[in-house]
């Protein structure tokens, strides 16, 4: 079974992130990156299936020079081969989607396997539109996958409020991984070092001939409002009336 | 040591431009930056789910199903070369990984350190193929791992005194005699001893660095020692008893034990000095979580110039060990034989600037602080042993300072000259190094020609000697450092501040020991201890201070 599972290169999400003076994106200095973690779990439900049913697990990237050591990192954990789409442009989601549906246009995949979400950005959108542009079933938000004996079906369980719904999916189909869903492992040494001969097929997104022009366009970036210090109330009474009479809220 | 008129400065200032690139990044090369980023991520996670490092030092011992998933982990293969297994890390990579492993938990980083480093690097660097291709792979693997033995117990900072011996019996040695504090000592599968060899292969005397596998009849091994901190490091005596291993099993030249001795402490005493680093930014992170929540007076304690003053201190410390690691490390990718003078440096510095910063850390976590559950207790107590083992401070003083006298006088010493490498930004403070050096130089003269020979057996001076050529030192790496990350456009406004407030405050170390030398009371401090050991019976010979 070949499985196609994309990882995207994040600022660190424990890091606090500051917005440029000027309000056109986020400050880059001194940031560390990581790969988005919803991206991880993915890698490690399509290396688990592998280890289990043979086959091959490609990790796909879309992002700048740098992003190899995210496609790298998952050559690392145990995935065979990687592809890195080269762009320094900003790709919006559908312009991402349109990106990897080329990619599983030539590569034909059995499975798509995706983070539910990147971390910076969070539009919770690529999984969706990839799979409408593919024509392809969508499980979203999976917290168990089992595959079906002729592998041809996957039975995908999501977690909701108050429950679990199962969704059985024709294959290929997008999946996007939930936070529960597995706990991605740490590379081992050895295996960092095989992953550095491991190939990654890297790309200009310019020799793919496809328009990406963003529909969806930043404006402006600016920080929260910063919180109003609180005030102490005398007694129940004062809380009260203040609830109704000032927040507004009773 | 060292050549005579060898000179460490300048050394540096030859070879600046070099300097400055290489000391900008923690590894070899971009590749293994980026496998060392790999890696050291992977260890933090590895850390969050398998490290409780206060349950290490409550049971006093490594788990051994922790030890089993290190081993899987490839930790014990950091210093092997690829073609046997490893990850075949540089110096300066595996300080790299000692110092992520020691922000864990410092006896998990001693037991992978000593493995990898002095228990590795006499195997790694003089050992025969045969050898190598026969325990290698089991090293990398943690099947085997690594112990180094040398300290007997009367044998410590005199290491040529030690009584074990190694004779010869047609294709084997016979070996006879008790190493003790042996660091990995109760799990260990081999180990690399020094021992007399008393006409071996020849030689009229001489000792020599010899591999043994301790699964060899006539080896046994006492009980775990109780000890301060790095509980969880294993430590304990080995006795060998007409223990025969083949004579190929010599590392490097038979009777030139002591020469690679040194060669491979000077291995372990700068992965130990890296391991510092990461103790030092684990007390460091918590102080920073402690003065900005705990509130006295109404406010965060962390606003308070005298804690500032301290938390000041504590960000150039590690900075500085930092630089100091990042300089010599690159030294011996240069020059892989000589770095006995800066990895001895480096030990010393790092040590003590790690004890510093958790006695900080301590101070500044008040009350709380001295608690065992708070942990930063066990950061104090785990880092104590750095100052003492593989080359107690005091030994390695000598040894600098001894190395000082030597230093040719005259032009060599006065002209190195940093500022004009240095940013116009730079330069108050390589300013501050070049008046400083060319005072100690004049020092070393006055002293030499008042004292003749007896320069060697006056201690006293010997240690204000070694503190000034170790501001120096570490000064440069800093400031190396500074020059290097601003060609790379990355010297941040605060890496500015630290390299400021450092250099002043090493210049201020240094200025006050120059001073001493020449205006002190030595001869009463050397009467005062003598009085007291006569009143206890043990009226001591020599009262040279």
């Amino acid at each position: 079974m070949k499985i196609f599972v994309t990882t995207k290169r994040v600022t660190d999400p424990d890091v606090k992130i500051k917005v440029k003076p000027d309000g056109s994106g986020i400050a880059t200095e001194g940031i560390d990156y990581k790969v988005n973690p919803f991206d991880e779990i993915a890698v490690e439900e399509a290396i688990r299936i592998n280890e289990k049913q043979g086959g091959e697990v490609v990790v796909v990237s879309i992002g700048s020079g740098a992003s190899t050591k995210e496609v790298r990192s998952g050559l690392a954990m145990g995935a065979q081969r990687g592809i890195l789409v080269k762009t320094d442009d900003y790709l919006d989601s559908l312009g991402t989607a349109t990106v990897l549906k080329k990619i599983v246009d030539d590569e034909k995949p059995d499975l798509i396997l995706m983070g539910k979400q990147a971390v910076d950005g969070d539009n919770n959108q690529v999984g969706q539109i990839l799979a409408d542009m593919l024509g392809y079933a969508q499980a979203c938000f999976a917290s168990k996958i089992e595959l079906g004996d002729d592998q041809k079906t996957a039975r995908v369980t999501r977690e909701v409020d108050g429950g679990f719904d199962h969704v059985e999916v024709d294959l290929p189909a997008v999946i996007t991984a939930d936070l529960r869903l597995n706990e991605p492992r740490y590379a081992s040494l050895p295996g960092i070092m095989k992953a550095k001969k491991k190939p990654i097929n890297e790309m200009e997104l310019s020799s793919l001939g496809l328009d990406t022009t963003p529909k969806v366009v930043w404006h402006k970036f600016s920080e929260p409002a910063e919180r109003k210090a609180g005030i102490k109330v005398p007694d129940v009474p004062t809380l009260v009336s203040k609830l109704k009479d000032e927040a507004k809220v009773l | 040591m060292t050549p005579a008129s060898y000179n460490p400065y300048q050394r540096v200032l030859q070879d600046f431009k070099n300097a400055a690139t290489q000391i900008t990044s923690c590894g070899h090369d971009a590749e293994e930056v980026e496998t060392i980023e790999m890696i050291a991520e992977s260890i933090r996670r590895f850390g969050e789910r398998n490290i409780d490092e206060a349950r290490i030092d409550a049971e006093a011992r490594i788990p051994p199903d922790l030890l089993q998933k290190m081993a899987e982990m490839g930790l014990f293969g950091l210093t092997i070369e690829k073609e046997y297994g490893g990850v075949g890390l540089s110096m300066k990579g595996a300080c790299r990984v000692c110092e992520c492993l020691a922000q864990l938990d410092r006896s998990v980083s001693v037991t992978v350190g000593l493995h990898a480093g002095l228990g590795l690097r006499g195997l790694n660097y003089f050992g025969s193929q045969e050898l190598k291709e026969r325990y290698l792979p089991d090293l990398a693997t943690g099947k085997l791992i690594a112990a180094f033995s040398i300290t007997e117990p009367d044998a410590g900072s005199d290491i040529a005194s030690v009584r074990t011996t190694a004779v010869e019996d047609g294709d084997e040695l016979v070996i006879n005699g008790s190493k003790c504090f042996v660091t990995n000592g109760s799990f260990a599968g081999i180990t690399t001893i020094v021992a007399r060899t008393p006409g071996l292969m020849g030689s009229r005397r001489g000792h020599s660095l010899i591999l043994v596998p301790l699964d060899r009849p006539g080896i046994q091994r006492d009980k775990e020692e109780h000890k301060l901190g790095i509980k969880g490091s294993s430590t304990c005596s080995i006795h060998f008893e007409d223990v025969r291993v083949p004579k190929n099993h010599i590392l490097g030249r038979p009777s030139r034990g002591l020469d690679h001795m040194n060669h491979v402490l000077s291995w372990g005493r700068t992965l130990m000095a890296g391991g510092c680093i990461g103790l030092a930014a684990s007390a460091f992170r918590r102080s920073i979580e402690q003065v900005t929540n705990r509130r006295q007076f109404n406010r965060p304690i962390g606003e308070f110039g005298m804690v500032r003053e301290m938390l000041a201190r504590m960000r150039f410390l590690v900075y500085a060990m930092e630089s100091t690691i990042r300089l010599t490390t690159h030294l011996e990718d240069e020059q892989p034989e000589s770095i006995v003078w800066e990895s001895s440096v480096a030990k010393v510095f790092n040590s003590e600037s790690a004890w510093q910063v958790a006695d900080d850390a301590v101070q500044l976590h008040g009350g709380s602080g001295f608690i065992e559950e708070t942990g930063v207790a066990r950061l104090l107590r785990d880092c104590r042993i750095t100052r003492i083992f593989e080359g107690a401070n005091e030994l390695l003083r000598f040894h600098l300072a001894a190395a000082a006298y030597t230093w040719k006088p005259g032009p060599l010493l006065e002209s190195p000259r940093l500022k004009p490498h240095l940013d116009a930004s730079l330069q108050e403070c390589g300013q501050v190094f070049d008046t400083i050096l060319p005072k100690l130089a004049g020092i070393l003269k006055t002293k030499k020609k008042t004292h003749g020979l007896k320069i060697f057996q006056r201690q006293m001076d010997q240690r204000k000697i070694a503190d000034v050529a170790i501001s120096l030192y570490v000064m440069l790496a800093v400031l190396v450092r500074a020059q290097g990350e601003l060609e790379a456009g990355r010297l941040s406004t605060e890496m500015l501040l630290w390299t400021r407030l450092g250099v002043h405050d090493l210049a201020h170390r240094a200025t006050s020991n120059l001073g001493t030398l020449e205006d002190n009371l030595d001869d009463v401090a050397s009467q005062i201890a003598a009085i007291e050991c006569d009143r206890a019976g043990c009226p001591l010979k020599e009262t040279v201070s």
